[in-house]
């Protein structure tokens, strides 16, 4: 029998943006369709269908959690500074405004995809560990950032207040980095290996 | 009285081909059986997804078999209905059945 290799770059996406125990059977099974004789475009389009169906869904609950934790860290800590008058939770965006949008969006695609209780408890271990990970990395890269920009003379690691150091670039760039962050968070938390959860 | 695990007109296809394909019931093959009686294309992430729903509802197991070269090397996972899925596929027959008794003639998307 000819070996006909699948498209190179739709087989990449799909080993580098799922994450589930079916993967290499997923994988196995569009390679045998396709060379059963399916098309190029048939393998594109079940592969993208793939990876919005197990890719997304993992970072999706995950960065949801990890938004909705943000936020409550985020308040309480104003509320133990006293400063009830500035429930911000990331800078120029209020609490009241990111909160109820996060949880209105894991509400409607928790209850329409349906997530058990296990991928709920996986998805807040392996945010714990993303969290960790990645804002030890950003919170670097922003002090190296800080340092740069303050005419040579190190101004210490920034706090969590103000660990975003290009405010004057405005809201319009903070909020698509502030949602990139969550699915780094995301991407990141649910390709982590957790024992007796990671599948 | 109503019935304690529901399944989605999707799963119950794919409880059906899992019963007739019997040990030989991987991606492919439930793939093409509800193709093949659909009349439909049916996406195996759609498949995928539908099975681990079920499996973590204990309606059916999975093993991982040998790796194959038409496969680029990649093992088949099998899939075989439980006990618990049987029963909820006996259920959901009978509760259909028990609907479709009496009724009138269906014409022209009208009832």
């Amino acid at each position: 029998m000819t070996s006909i290799r699948p498209p190179r770059i739709a087989t990449w996406l799909l080993e580098h943006l799922t994450c589930g125990a079916d993967n290499e059977a997923v994988l196995g099974d569009l390679a045998e369709r396709y060379q059963k004789g399916e098309t190029r475009a048939w393998y594109w389009k079940q592969a993208l269908i793939v990876i919005v169906l197990t890719g997304v869904r993992g970072p999706v609950l995950v960065g949801a959690v990890m938004g909705i934790v943000t936020c409550g860290f985020s308040v309480a800590g104003n509320i133990a500074r006293g400063d009830i008058h500035n429930l911000t939770p990331f800078p120029n965006v209020s609490t009241f405004l990111v909160a109820p949008l996060i949880t209105f969006i894991v509400v409607r695609y928790w209850r329409k995809h349906g997530f058990t209780v296990e991928e709920v408890r996986g998805g807040l271990r392996r945010t714990a560990v993303a969290y960790g990970i990645v804002f030890t990395l950003m919170t670097l890269a922003y002090a190296i950032l800080w340092f740069s920009w303050d005419d040579g003379t190190f101004r210490g690691l920034p706090g969590f207040t103000e660990w975003f150091p290009i405010l004057g670039f405005g809201a319009i760039l903070l909020f698509p980095l502030m949602v990139l962050k969550v699915w780094l968070f995301g991407y990141l938390a649910a390709r982590l290996p957790v024992r007796g959860i990671a599948k | 009285m109503a019935n304690p695990n529901p399944i989605s007109n999707f799963e119950l296809m794919v409880m059906l081909a899992l019963i007739r394909l019997g040990d030989d019931a991987y991606g492919v093959p439930i793939s093409e059986e509800i193709e093949a009686h659909s009349g439909h294309d049916v996406a195996l992430g759609s498949v995928y997804a539908a099975l681990e729903r079920l499996h973590d509802r204990g309606m059916v197991t999975s093993s991982v078999g040998e790796p194959t070269a038409e496969r680029g090397g990649r093992a088949k996972r099998y899939f075989k209905v439980t006990g618990k899925g049987m029963k909820v596929v006996q259920d959901t027959q009978r509760t259909l059945t028990r609907l479709w008794k009496g009724m009138p003639k269906l014409e022209g998307g009208k009832a």
